[in-house]
């Protein structure tokens, strides 16, 4: 069973536990972790990475002190290494000038506003690993309980 | 030259003592479009014009006379004999005069009377000119400071409304939080008192670990206890230091959820209380109501400030130096509100800098008790330091915290409220806020009694 | 009516060759299987010449064609005069089927399965990064990095994958060179020319290589080791005359550039299992048949390892080229029957080659493949040529001084890879147009200096390996 992981990243400890805690039904199956920086978040995909494990899913807050969400992204959609991980921007203060930035530059997945309702969250994480689970061939087998089973069908026609 | 001139006019005109009057303050001398052939010297006293531009039309006063100066000049020189004001004496005056029918001295020497009175003349159209002109710089500067003020009262009005209904939305949930608390763990304490130690180290702690350092605990955490990366990562959330106490262990999944549902508790309590302090503060921008003002000490509103902006001041390094204080008579909200305010701000300033420190220290000078925050951030430019006290300004971007350049007015505002004074210093080493507030006088008497 | 030529041609001339009587041909003693042959194989060439359907579809239809006009288990209205004396023999059916797994294929597989592997691992990207390091940042320095890297990564991977994932290191690279920089041009130029030549390094480097490797049996026997004791040597000079060349038409302007390429070396246990394979294998290859395997049973062995550690999915197994391995199983089958049914010595035994002097026939050989990869698949043009070089070189015995048969089928197979002066020429040429640096004329100007040198080069190590006895002596 390959190893895969979701990022989360919002420098704000509480909701980062909030996220956290929404995902818990993924955490049986990937390994979820939580950073307070962008550069927390690039520093652990790279260990993660090198230890030939899969970043699935981003889920990053936009306003950020150091690295905003959208620049940290937009890093990762250029990024070789990443360029089938999944990105999900979770802000409740983009402007508008952001927000398209995160579409046409960081080519986000998806986009939460804050606050954010957490089966919704829930399922499109689920969506988008499942989706990234097809999209960088690994087996889908071993996670096939966890998985969204219309992506899953979807993908076997 | 001049002086010379006017002094002969005054000997050769206004000495004659069957042309001088005494009138009482409150006497109209001049009637507005009513019959005058008079010029009027002021010898003593001062006098009043007035002018209405309809009959019914309340009186604007448009000068004033004192000891020197000629009334009547418009009507006497133009030959309309028809008095252009209303002129009323303000305080009892001595006033000498001519008319047409006083004899012109000597005019083959200094010509003509118009001639001879020319220099008082421009004299006095000069005067109003002035006056003319001072009086509409001096009406838009009143009008400028209105409107200014209806502005402001306007926004404060809406922020005053905006916060009074967040308040209501707050307070619910701040009330129905604490309820909810003590409802799990009296529940908890009838089914699982065994679990409560885990649900009050989650209430009372929170979670205070940095996702970096629970990473880091965690590793050592699976290796020591030989247990999955996930518990190792929770209870690295829980026990950030030191042992795990045995009883963490025996079942530690349930134990992680026990203080998972006390942090929780402990986080919606957090963020209910900083949404009640941030409803606070903007009710403050429309409030005419104060909090009930008590004798305290300056130092100790300084250190609940610091308490509350805990979490922003991670990273930096605060240093206190407090004085001994005289207590003084204040609302502990709003001291508060200034120092997290000040500090708050310095904080984010700091976020670029290496080895971010912030500087606090107290000082009894004289009557004024003097508090100085100092951080060592970027130079404030002096644009940016002329403006940074005026509503609406901000250097934020994006909103991170508070953001709606209301802040540093808020402050201002409450120092004035209590007759003190606030001002900025910065330099590339450092920036400095300064506060002063007076120290009522008893309580200098008091303090000194107690010494 | 022009753009359904190439529908029409390809049908209607192998139908006018089959309804044509066998005593129409010029060939005496033709039989019935023979000119079907004939047809099949004019089919083949048009469709791979004209591509009114994908290259790897016409291999397709050449098995099938051959199993249902010329197998055992044909249909059988074909097979009605089966006991007339000009009929010839029929083909045995599973001998045609088996192109499909012949030695050969299996040898691309086990190439393909490495290819994949060090691509999934990173080996591939990592290796790039540390071997670029030395060269500093001078353009013309890192330029022949590049291509050193590109042209060792194609001995192995397939030159389309090694061109793509080079060129996806230099895009930003090049958008930094000034408008009217040659640089843009030489660094955009320099991929497709150092994949294609690499490619003739090792037999699975290319597939032309593996092909010629079909017909060099028994006598001939190249061994995997001795092939890139010439191919590699070979590739290094053409690769330094490719790097001089470049620089010399298209000085780059721009003082230093920098090649950003993040990452680590992966360390999990399949990295490191993917390492120890590949170099393994690659150490068994080189071995030759010391250790009594030869290379198509070495390259069985990553596909087991790979497969039974999962290095290599099911869902990656989905990613394999089977096109390329199509292609070259319908250029094989092509062989065999050509082979088998005595068509192709019949063929060079009615044209008096023994009159031509061998260095004209292996001139006009090398320059007419040439020409051909110009214009079609490499592949394609050396499942075309090959099987009928194989069959003159056996014939003609004034070949023999020269080197024999070897010498004729290692010229033309490096020809085959030589063809690059046009975009259409061969995938790799394609990529790099697509990037919008290189014109077609500039693409030309090199690939024909660079095609004709190649030739000649070629002449020269044939004439080496002949002299030093490497080939020729029975």
């Amino acid at each position: 069973m390959e190893k895969i992981n979701i990022i989360c990243v919002d420098d704000q400890r509480e909701v980062l536990s909030a996220v956290l805690q929404d995902l818990s039904p993924l955490a049986a199956f990937f390994n979820i972790e939580d950073c307070e920086s962008a550069i927390e978040a690039l520093e652990v995909m790279d260990d993660l990475d090198a230890e030939g494990e899969y970043i699935a899913l981003v889920i990053s807050d936009h306003v950020m002190p150091e690295k905003t969400g959208v620049e940290f992204l937009t890093e990762i959609s250029q990024e070789r290494r990443y360029h089938q991980t999944k990105k999900i921007l979770l802000t409740g203060q983009a402007t508008h000038q952001d927000t398209i930035a995160a579409i046409n530059r960081a080519r986000v997945e998806s986009y939460f506003e804050k606050p954010w309702k957490s089966e919704e969250l829930l399922s499109m994480a689920t969506t988008l690993v499942t989706e990234y689970i097809f999209d960088s061939g690994i087996e889908y087998e071993p996670f096939q309980a966890i998985l969204d089973q219309t992506v899953v069908l979807q993908r076997l026609r | 030259m001049e002086k010379v001139t006017l002094q002969r006019l005054i000997e050769d005109y206004f000495e004659n003592p069957f042309r001088q009057i005494t009138i009482p303050a409150g006497e109209v001398v001049l009637k507005q479009a009513g019959y005058n052939d008079r010029l009027y010297w002021v010898k003593s006293g001062e006098l009043e014009g007035f002018f209405s531009s309809t009959a019914k039309d309340r009186k604007t006063k448009v000068f004033t006379a004192p000891a020197g100066t000629f009334i009547g000049v418009h009507s006497f020189f133009a030959e309309t004999l028809e008095a252009s004001t209303t002129v009323i004496a303000k305080e009892n005056s001595e006033l000498a005069w001519i008319d047409t029918s006083t004899p012109v001295v000597s005019p083959e020497k200094y010509g003509p009377l118009t001639a001879q009175f020319t220099p008082v003349i421009v004299k006095e159209l000069a005067r109003r000119q002035r006056r003319a002109s001072m009086e509409a710089v001096e009406r838009e500067a009143v009008q400028n400071k209105l409107n200014t003020a209806e502005q402001m009262t306007t926004l404060g009005q809406l922020a005053a409304g905006i916060a009074h209904e967040l308040n209501n939305a707050v307070g619910v949930i701040n009330s129905k939080t604490e309820r909810l608390q003590t409802v799990v763990f009296d529940l908890i304490e009838e089914c699982h008192p065994d679990t409560r130690q885990f649900l009050d180290h989650g209430l009372l702690y929170g979670q205070k670990a940095s996702s970096s350092e629970v990473r880091a605990r965690a590793k050592e955490l699976m290796k020591e206890y030989r247990i999955d990366r996930d518990s190792a990562r929770k209870l690295a959330r829980a026990v950030p230091h030191g042992e795990i106490d045995r009883s963490w262990l025996t079942d530690i999944e349930q134990a992680l959820r026990y203080w998972e549902i006390g942090r929780d508790l402990h986080d919606m309590r957090l963020a209910s209380k900083h949404s009640v302090g941030i409803v606070k503060s903007v009710k403050q921008l429309g409030r005419t109501d104060t909090d009930t003002e008590e004798w305290l000490d300056v130092n100790d509103s300084i250190n609940k400030a610091l308490a509350l902006l805990h979490n922003s001041l991670r990273g930096i390094n605060v240093k206190i130096s407090p004085a001994v204080l005289p207590k003084l008579k204040a609302s502990s909200t709003e001291l508060v509100q200034i120092w997290v305010n000040i500090i708050k701000n310095a904080s984010d300033v700091l976020s670029h800098t290496s080895e971010p420190a912030i500087e606090i220290s107290t000082r009894h000078v004289r009557n004024m008790v003097q508090i100085t925050v100092a951080n060592n951030g970027p130079e404030i430019d002096e644009v940016t330091r002329r403006k940074i006290f005026q509503p609406n300004f901000t250097t934020k971007k994006g909103g991170l915290s508070f953001g709606l350049g209301l802040g540093l007015s808020i402050v201002q505002r409450i120092v004035n409220s209590y007759g003190g004074s606030i001002a900025v210093m910065s330099n590339d080493e450092k920036t400095i806020f300064r506060i002063k507030l007076p120290v009522p006088a008893q309580e200098i008497e008091g303090t000194d009694g107690k010494n | 009516m022009r753009q359904y030529l190439k529908y029409i041609i390809p049908i209607l001339i192998p139908l006018i060759v089959l309804s044509l009587p066998t005593s129409f041909f010029p060939l005496d003693g033709l039989t019935i299987i023979q000119q079907r042959v004939i047809a099949i194989f004019l089919l083949a060439a048009l469709c791979w010449v004209m591509e009114p359907i994908p290259i790897y579809a016409t291999s397709v239809v050449i098995i099938v064609l051959e199993l249902l006009l010329l197998s055992d288990k044909g249909f059988i209205l074909f097979r009605l005069g089966e006991d007339q004396s000009n009929f010839g023999e029929l083909l045995k059916y599973n001998e045609i089927m088996a192109t499909f797994s012949s030695p050969i294929i299996m040898l691309f597989l086990g190439g393909f399965f490495l290819a994949m592997a060090a691509t999934k691992y990173r080996l591939d990207i990592n290796l790039a990064r540390v071997l670029l390091k030395p060269f500093g940042s001078e353009p013309r320095f890192v330029m022949l990095g590049l291509m050193l890297i590109t042209g060792i990564f194609s001995m192995f991977m397939s030159n389309t994958a090694t061109t793509a994932m080079m060129l996806s290191i230099l895009t930003p690279v090049i958008a930094l060179f000034g408008p009217k920089d040659p640089g843009k041009i030489a660094f955009a130029l320099c991929i497709p020319v150092a994949a294609n030549i690499g490619g003739i390094g090792t037999p699975i480097g290319t597939p032309p290589n593996a092909i010629a490797l079909k017909y060099l049996v028994d006598d001939n026997l190249i061994t995997f080791g001795e092939w890139m004791m010439f191919g590699v040597p070979f590739v290094v000079v053409m690769m330094t005359a490719s790097w001089f060349l470049i620089n010399h038409l298209f000085p780059a302007k721009q003082e230093k550039i920098e090649l950003k390429i993040k990452g680590k070396f992966l360390k999990t246990p399949k990295a490191i299992t993917v390492y120890i394979t590949f170099i393994m294998t690659i150490g068994l290859w080189l071995m030759g048949s010391r250790h009594g395997m030869n290379s198509y049973t070495v390259a069985l062995i990553p596909v087991a390892i790979f497969s039974l550690t999962g290095i290599i999915n099911k869902e990656d197994l989905k990613k394999i080229s089977w096109d390329v391995l199509w292609l070259v199983s319908g250029g094989i089958a092509l062989g065999l029957a050509l082979d088998k049914t005595g068509l192709a010595r019949l063929m060079v035994h009615s044209i008096p080659f023994d009159a031509f002097s061998p260095y004209v026939v292996l001139l006009g050989a090398a320059m007419l493949c040439l020409i051909m990869a110009n214009f079609m698949s490499h592949t394609a043009t050396a499942n075309l040529l090959m099987p009928i070089m194989a069959a003159l070189g056996t014939s003609m015995t004034s070949l023999t001084p020269l080197g024999g048969e070897i010498t004729l089928i290692l010229v033309v197979t490096f020809a085959a890879s030589l063809g690059m002066s046009l975009p259409i020429s061969t995938p790799p040429n394609a990529l790099a147009h697509a990037t919008g640096h290189v014109q077609t004329n500039q693409m030309a100007k090199i690939g024909i200096i660079l095609g004709v040198l190649g030739v000649s080069l070629s002449f020269v190590m044939v004439w080496i390996l002949n002299i030093t006895g490497f080939i020729g002596q029975p």
